[in-house]
């Protein structure tokens, strides 16, 4: 028996790593948290918005305690992709609290509006915002409008995270618009800071990144020396087909597919660090083989067939 | 209590503000509170636990002095509390000790009619066209104590043992009806709870009568029966207070009942009495738990 399939198969570090990308995303939302304030923070597809947004909320002090008293205050939610209609967000926005009974659709807006006040929700993030539609936006506004009421006089900061592609963010012709109720939300956004994108990481952000991956990842490839091979990296992850609108920027979701496949396949063939032909390997697959199609019999790494599991 | 946090993953499945029972809280109270706590209607919480388990054992009625193990199961994990806790705020575990099941259904739950009587309702009856026992079965009383309600929105498990009419620790009428005259109802749908279902009063607002001296004392008897079988009765302490009951009545053809008001012929007692009844007798003959627990002479 060799040496490679005597290890024990890779293992994937899934942990949240505070990158450059995350910080200023966060920052955001830690303002519009702080300041009550509306904003549309738009990102390219891949960047972590919701993980910088699970870890934003569950660092956000939400507790339930025995005694009735119940705080969360960040009420962050994904935007409802199968329910056009107002209601699927209201039971979004309502489930986050926990388990409910059936109520009726009035009454569940009612009782969010209550609910919200009474757990002190102070901010709502909405992730995947490019999918809410004009009633589901028009709902958001009755809802900060209500609480911002009597008895409740609950002023909520508000942040639309959307995907965005090209240099324009969703929703900002919408918010343009001469109507009303666009005029109305359009004044409610941040003055300085309506419309935010967040941008990926550039070169030297990535130094870092590869430290931080290497030490993750040191026990399972010892000389692990990522941080050698930023400047192929990044021109790698910027290539047109990763990078369509020419940003410059990485985004984080391809740094840790690039990385970690390498990783993967450099452990695999027994290294104990990534080379130059592995990285390459994975790059070409990334953007040239990136719509190629497997037609294969082998079974996925990792897994026996139960021919080779009874030899 | 644990506090929950957002990465617990039973965030989702608690309700979203949990309440914890007070000691000798009754069912019925701290799932009203539970409706209070979450901004729901009366009895919000009782009918969600009901559509959950579509356990056939419990109805918009029923006592709550025991609650079927599914109805339990389903709240512990909604409040994340132990079924421990949730079972003292019933008399399941020490009617299960005072009444056990036969020997042939050893899972049996507890009957609610071993403490309020045979007469009484029973709680998974379905509806009949003719007349039949449920048609003609005594209700179950229902009335709570308003200073128990004012100080700590709290009924005290105690309020649902028969014949009792007056607040162990505040020693005041309990009250059945509002001032309006609507009689009390625990889980009124469209209601906020705690509150009178027709004018909208607080219970915490209904009248507080001081119970009379004479009453007083023998709610105290009464009390003190009910606590000595609930805390320490067995089969055979309920069947030596049975006979020793008998032994003083031997003599008599007729007794007139003190709680009830019946009088009942000697010869007909029944032989397997509920609680409430055996108590009923109890107090009307004189025994008292001591009598009970230093009687020798039917030991011998």
């Amino acid at each position: 028996m060799s040496d490679t399939t005597r290890r024990p198969p890779f293992v994937l570090n899934r942990v949240f790593l505070e990158t450059a990308f995350e910080r200023r995303f966060q920052g955001w939302l830690r303002h519009a948290w702080q300041n009550r304030s509306w904003h549309l923070i738009a990102a390219l597809p891949g960047s972590g918005k919701s993980l910088g947004i699970h870890d934003l909320v569950l660092h956000s002090g939400a507790y339930k305690e025995a005694t009735g008293t119940t705080r969360l205050p960040i009420l962050a939610v994904c935007s409802p992709k199968n329910d056009v209609r107002e209601q699927g967000l209201v039971s979004a926005l309502s489930q986050a609290f926990g388990v409910l009974p059936t109520m009726s659709a009035s009454f569940r807006r009612a009782w969010l509006v209550r609910m919200m006040a009474q757990t002190q929700v102070e901010c709502i993030i909405i992730d995947d915002a490019q999918d809410l539609n004009l009633r589901h936006l028009a709902f958001l506004k009755e809802l900060t409008d209500n609480l911002a009421a009597p008895p409740y006089q609950r002023s909520l900061g508000l942040c639309l995270v959307a995907a965005h592609g090209g240099n324009d963010v969703p929703f900002r012709a919408t918010f343009g618009g001469p109507e009303v109720l666009w005029q109305q939300f359009h004044r409610r956004l941040d003055t300085e800071n309506r419309y935010i994108i967040v941008p990926g990481h550039s070169e030297e952000e990535l130094r870092p990144i590869l430290a931080t991956f290497e030490d993750l990842y040191r026990y399972q490839l010892p000389d692990l020396q990522l941080h050698r091979w930023t400047k192929p990296i990044f021109t790698w992850l910027t290539n047109p087909i990763l990078d369509p609108d020419v940003t410059g920027r990485v985004a984080m979701d391809n740094l840790t597919k690039l990385v970690t496949i390498a990783m993967r396949r450099a452990y695999e063939r027994g290294a104990t660090d990534v080379d130059a032909t592995i990285l390459d390997e994975v790059a070409n697959l990334m953007i040239l083989r990136r719509n190629e199609i497997t037609r294969t019999d082998d079974v996925p790494p990792g897994e026996k067939g139960p021919e080779q599991e009874a030899s | 209590m644990q506090t929950l946090g957002l990465q617990d993953s039973d965030w989702l499945t608690t309700l979203p503000c949990r309440v914890m029972p007070y000691h000798d809280e009754w069912l019925g109270s701290l799932l009203l509170r539970c409706d209070e706590a979450n901004c729901w209607e009366s009895g919000e919480t009782f009918r969600f636990l009901r559509r959950s388990t579509r356990h056939p054992g419990i109805g918009p009625r029923s006592s709550l002095i025991v609650a079927p193990r599914p109805i339990l199961d389903c709240l512990a994990q909604c409040l994340m509390i132990s079924r421990e806790h949730l079972l003292a705020t019933t008399y399941f575990t020490e009617l299960a000790r005072l009444y056990p099941p036969i020997w042939y259904e050893p899972s049996k739950e507890p009957d609610p009619r071993n403490l309020l009587g045979l007469h009484y309702r029973r709680e998974n009856w379905s509806r009949r066209r003719e007349l039949g026992p449920k048609e003609v079965a005594i209700e179950r009383r229902i009335h709570l104590c308003p200073a128990c309600i004012a100080q700590k929105r709290c009924i005290r498990r105690t309020v649902v043992l028969p014949y009792l009419q007056s607040c162990p620790i505040h020693h005041i009428v309990l009250q059945e009806h509002c001032p309006c005259g609507s009689p009390l109802s625990f889980f009124s749908q469209g209601r906020p709870p705690f509150v009178c279902d027709t004018c909208g009063l607080h219970w915490g607002q209904w009248p507080q009568t001081k119970t009379d001296s004479a009453r007083v004392a023998l709610e105290n008897d009464l009390f003190s029966l009910y606590e000595f079988f609930l805390k320490k009765g067995t089969p055979d302490l309920r069947l030596l207070a049975w006979h020793l009951a008998r032994h003083r009545i031997k003599e008599t053809e007729e007794l007139s009942l003190k709680l009830s008001g019946k009088t009942i012929k000697t010869q007909r007692l029944r032989r397997h009495p509920s609680l409430g009844y055996l108590v009923d007798i109890l107090l009307s003959v004189g025994v008292s738990p001591d009598d009970i627990t230093t009687d020798n002479t039917l030991r011998r």
